[in-house]
């Protein structure tokens, strides 16, 4: 795409948005400043768009990982949910040791992913169900589970309200600087993250994965054990998913509540798309998104562009990324 | 376990690791310019039911006492604590978390910024500078379920929610009790929806209700009511409205549960500004004036005279504490 196409799409994506602020009686000036200054302006501000990014990094990668495979995993967002319940219920079982706290959700969150994940690996294989349509099926069963265990198995017994236990305020993840709300959560997401894309680009097993996505039958007839690879990706797409849910209630909540999410799994599917299915292109990608997110929080709290236009803005940013990139394609 | 794995496995390791000193402390409060208000809530403010209210009790702040507002829709617990962060280092002397669920996050940051007071519209966490508003809504849901109680025909009501949670339960539990006072064989039946915007849903929940036999509806779903309105108007039978002043909402609603959250606002606001708050639990009834029963007067020839009559009786004895209305435990 040519640069003058590029400015083209983004004075038009700034000049509708300024539109759609002006129609909603504030000024595209403050919104635009607000938006900036959300999502990177201060120490705070940066804290908050790493703090929102964990998750979207880690389902871009489990989403990197499964479509590369070939498996079309849009179960992200009900992994995610399954890993933030295993971590709400084991937590707290520790109340006096932070410590085994924090192992254990480590290890409950990305095991209750991959389980989360197994039935539509099973189904897909098989059964031949696609995994697209078991997937999302299993999204709703995960989110009605949420809605159960916090009303059910999982409430907190101190109150009415539908939440689980807390988990002891020593055994969540403290911020990284004062006054901001990233963890150390953020760095093992990033650090997975390098690691995937040296698993995928350059390890023999990244290469039979790669192999078993593009091509699955020459895998096949090359003798890679195309199931295995298959269900791995799929279980391991998931148990990153569990483990981005797992992180957030360490690092941000502390306990379940419902609802849980407002679709990070399906972000983080729709950041991996954006990054051109590469590990560090989602990464990269997810940050962006998180960056949007907290700008666009800022957007209604600083220049009064009220909600849902303060997310159409972020939207069409990435629309506008999108045509720029279907643009270079063609040529 | 190849070095490989083994390094990958150690990554895992990583956040147990995150007990670092934490360095420095939150951004100190800005010096406030005059007097900066916030309000979070969970919904949209076009509601025309909770939300509408607590946006309109910011504007009251606004033009009142000359505060400067600001206000935030927000959708998960993360989003909470992150406003509230974010106002209370903008120097908000201020933040009004709309609703019970905001009580968790509010505590964790008000430990941070003791310079701002958190307000929570229900709830029971205190401190010194967080406490909740109280409304007793429920001694106006009790007025509708005596109505309901005095006038079915069919001696159902049927009670359409929209999340399961305490405040919206002990609403219910009011205009049972209710009910039963103006009919001891009455019945109620409540219907869950699992969500306060699913209109739909709470159409659909409220037809069976009017299949099932229920001729009066009594609802508590923020911005899903007007399926229960519509559910109403198109069957012929009443509702009531809850929360805001509804009478002219839908010709199906005959009286209104109100919270008049302006006015509660602007006094609990006044308090804050006056240096009058004292991190205790502000507590709002029909015999303060913010909670009031209202009939709509487009029906109000529909009911029988003693009925009105009824109402005004038991609303003095609420007053006067010769009736307690119960209440959930939350």
């Amino acid at each position: 795409m040519r640069p003058a196409a590029v400015a083209a799409v983004a004075a038009g994506t700034l000049a509708a948005a300024a539109l759609l602020v002006l129609a909603a009686g504030a000024s595209p000036a403050d919104a635009f400043v607000a938006l900036l200054r959300g999502a990177v302006g201060s120490s705070a501000a940066l804290g908050e768009t790493l703090a929102r990014s964990t998750g979207l990094v880690l389902t871009a990668l489990g989403a990197v990982v499964a479509f590369r495979a070939g498996v079309l995993n849009i179960g992200l967002e009900g992994q995610f949910l399954a890993g933030a319940a295993a971590a709400a219920a084991a937590g707290p079982l520790f109340p006096d040791a932070p410590l085994a706290a924090r192992a254990a959700v480590l290890l409950a969150a990305p095991l209750a992913g991959a389980l989360q994940a197994a039935p539509a690996a099973w189904l897909a294989e098989r059964r031949q169900v696609p995994a697209v349509l078991s997937t999302i099926l299993l999204n709703l069963v995960a989110a009605a589970g949420v809605t159960w265990l916090v009303r059910g198995p999982l409430r907190d017994p101190s109150g009415d309200y539908p939440q689980s236990r807390a988990l002891a305020d020593a055994a969540l993840l403290p911020p990284l600087a004062g006054g901001s709300r990233a963890t150390a959560a953020i760095l093992l997401a990033l650090l997975l993250a390098a690691a995937g894309a040296f698993l995928l680009a350059r390890t023999p097993l990244g290469l039979a994965l790669r192999a078993v996505g593009e091509a699955p039958r020459a895998a096949r007839a090359a003798g890679l054990p195309d199931v295995g690879l298959r269900v791995g990706a799929f279980l391991s797409s998931g148990a990153l998913a569990g483990l981005a849910g797992g992180l957030e209630v360490l690092a941000v909540t502390g306990r379940l509540y419902d609802p849980f999410t407002a679709g990070v799994g399906y972000t983080g599917i729709t950041a991996a798309l954006l990054g051109g299915m590469s590990t560090i292109g989602g990464a990269a990608s997810a940050l962006l998104f998180a960056a949007l997110g907290a700008g666009s929080s800022a957007l209604q709290r600083d220049a009064g562009v009220p909600s849902s236009l303060a997310s159409i803005v972020p939207a069409l940013a990435v629309l506008a990324l999108l045509l720029a990139r279907g643009g270079r394609r063609e040529r | 376990m190849t070095p490989r794995r083994r390094f990958l496995a150690s990554l895992l390791a990583l956040p147990l690791l995150g007990s670092l000193p934490s360095c420095g402390r939150p951004p100190a409060a800005k010096p406030a310019e005059g007097f900066r208000v916030a309000l979070l809530t969970p919904g949209p403010v076009s509601d025309a039911g909770w939300n509408a209210g607590a946006f309109e009790g910011l504007k009251a702040i606004e033009r009142e006492l000359g505060a400067k507002v600001s206000h935030v829709q927000v959708k998960t617990p993360s989003e909470f604590e992150e406003q509230f962060r974010a106002y209370a280092a903008g120097g908000a002397a201020l933040c009004i978390g709309h609703g019970f669920e905001f009580q968790d996050a509010a505590a964790r940051v008000a430990k941070d910024y003791p310079r701002t007071v958190f307000l929570t519209t229900s709830g029971s966490r205190t401190s010194r500078n967080q406490a909740p508003l109280v409304f007793e809504l429920e001694q106006a849901t009790y007025l509708c379920g005596l109505v309901a109680g005095r006038m079915s025909r069919t001696a159902k009501a049927g009670m359409v929610g929209g999340v399961e949670i305490p405040s919206i339960k002990s609403t219910f539990l009011a205009f049972e009790a209710g009910l039963k006072a103006g009919n001891p064989g009455a019945k109620a039946t409540a219907v869950f929806t699992g969500s306060f915007e699913d209109v739909a849903g709470a159409k659909t929940a409220a037809l069976a209700l009017i299949d099932g036999g229920s001729d009066f509806l009594f609802h508590n779903a923020n911005a899903a009511a007007l399926g229960v309105f519509a559910a109403a108007t198109e069957r012929g039978v009443y509702a009531f409205g809850a929360n805001r002043d509804q009478n002219a909402v839908s010709p199906s609603v005959l009286a209104s549960a109100v919270i008049d959250l302006p006015r509660a606002f602007v006094e609990a606001a006044r308090r804050v500004k006056e240096g009058r708050f004292d991190g205790q639990p502000i507590r709002y009834g029909l015999a303060s004036g913010v909670v009031s029963f209202v009939w709509n007067p487009a029906l109000l020839g529909r009911v029988p005279a003693p009925v009105v009559d009824e109402v005004d009786r038991a609303k003095e004895k609420i007053v006067s504490g010769a009736i307690i209305v119960p209440r959930g435990n939350f």
